[in-house]
This record gives C-alpha cells, structure tokens and sequence, in this order.
C-alpha cells in the first residue's frame, strides 16, 4: 500500500506538475557543459540532480552491506568512490564561488561537478547499478 | 538521460528509500520544486547542501571488512 501510495504520489507530483518541459529543460542544464554564469538556481538544479543519484548509491551501498548483492558490489562500490569523492571538495568550491558570484571559477567548479557525476554514473550503467 | 528516465528512476528511487524507512517527502519536493524553474531561497538551498553532504559522507565512508 505504501509503495502505490509513493508511486502516486511521486507521478502526480512530477507529472501532475504539467510542466515536464521545463523539467526536461532543467534536467538538460543541470547536464549540459555551460559558459554562462552559474545562478543560485542552477546550483540548486545540479544539487538536486546529484542528491537523486547519491541517494540511488546509498540504497545499493545499504543492500551490498546487507548482504542482499552479489559479491561483486563491494568492488562496484569502490569503482564509484574513485569519483564520488572527488566531488565534495569540488562541491564546497562552488557553493563558495556561487555565493561570492565569482563566476569565472564557479563555471569550471559547475562543469568540474557535472564531469564527475557523468563519470561515476558511467561507471554505475557499466557495473549493472540503477539498471 | 531525459525527462522520462528522471522520473522513473526517482519513483523507483522514492520506493527503495521508503522501503529503507525514509521520509521521501523532501527530496520529491525538491525535484518538483528546482524542476519547476523556482528560485530557492538560502534556507532550501543550505537544507539541500546538506542532505548531499550526509549523502556523500555515507557513501563515500570506507567499506567495513
């Protein structure tokens, strides 16, 4: 019942929202190498965007430990870490450059960011995670 | 990864977290609400950055033997 009741709930909120374009858009920026300046919103667009996929790495993590995974999960687990912990320090910078507007760096910190989530996520599709 | 893809894997996901015992009311209103074009306010954005932190710290932690 509480699994019908998230999948109405997720579905009627994104979907229900009408405005998948502007989702779709949004999800394409927070993807997407930029130039532009990097707004407080957009900063927030890639936070939510890393945020959906980290807590995806968690549940795995929590399974793996578990002992619900194939053995092989703890080797995917440090495949992943090899860029996911690149990403805090990185992450620190450019909530620093947004905040100051120091646009030069906050686009190399943004684009740096989204490099290493395309990365891990690379490595998660090629080790079976989230598939 | 478009629209769709989003949408499914965060119902999926919203399922494995409720299946975890966790509330998944704020991470599905913060998709709907950065993915609707609204602006976040300091108070979103800092409860936002950390979420992702204690996200990261978790996943990030070495593997126990």
């Amino acid at each position: 019942m509480k699994r019908v009741l998230a999948l109405l709930i997720a579905t009627s909120l994104v979907a229900g929202c009408a405005q998948v374009q502007e989702f779709k858009s949004a999800v394409t920026a927070a993807t997407a190498s930029i130039q532009n300046p990097v707004t407080k919103k957009m900063l927030a667009q890639i936070e939510v965007a890393a945020s959906v996929a980290v807590a995806g790495l968690v549940q795995y993590r929590r399974a793996c430990l578990r002992g619900d995974l194939a053995e092989n999960c703890r080797e995917n687990i440090r495949k992943m870490q090899v860029y996911t912990r690149q990403i805090p320090p990185v992450l620190k910078n450019l909530r620093a450059f947004v905040k100051n507007n120091d646009q030069v760096n906050a686009i190399v910190a943004y684009n740096t960011v989204k490099q290493l989530l395309a990365d891990f996520k690379t490595v998660a599709l090629a080790s079976g995670v989230g598939s | 990864m478009d629209a769709l893809t989003v949408i499914v894997k965060g119902i999926i996901l919203a399922n494995n977290l409720l299946d975890a015992g966790k509330d998944v009311a704020p991470i599905l209103k913060d998709l709907v609400d950065t993915f609707n074009g609204k602006e976040p306010t300091e108070e979103e954005l800092e409860a936002l950055e950390q979420r992702l932190d204690a996200q990261l710290e978790e996943f990030n932690s070495p593997l126990p033997d």
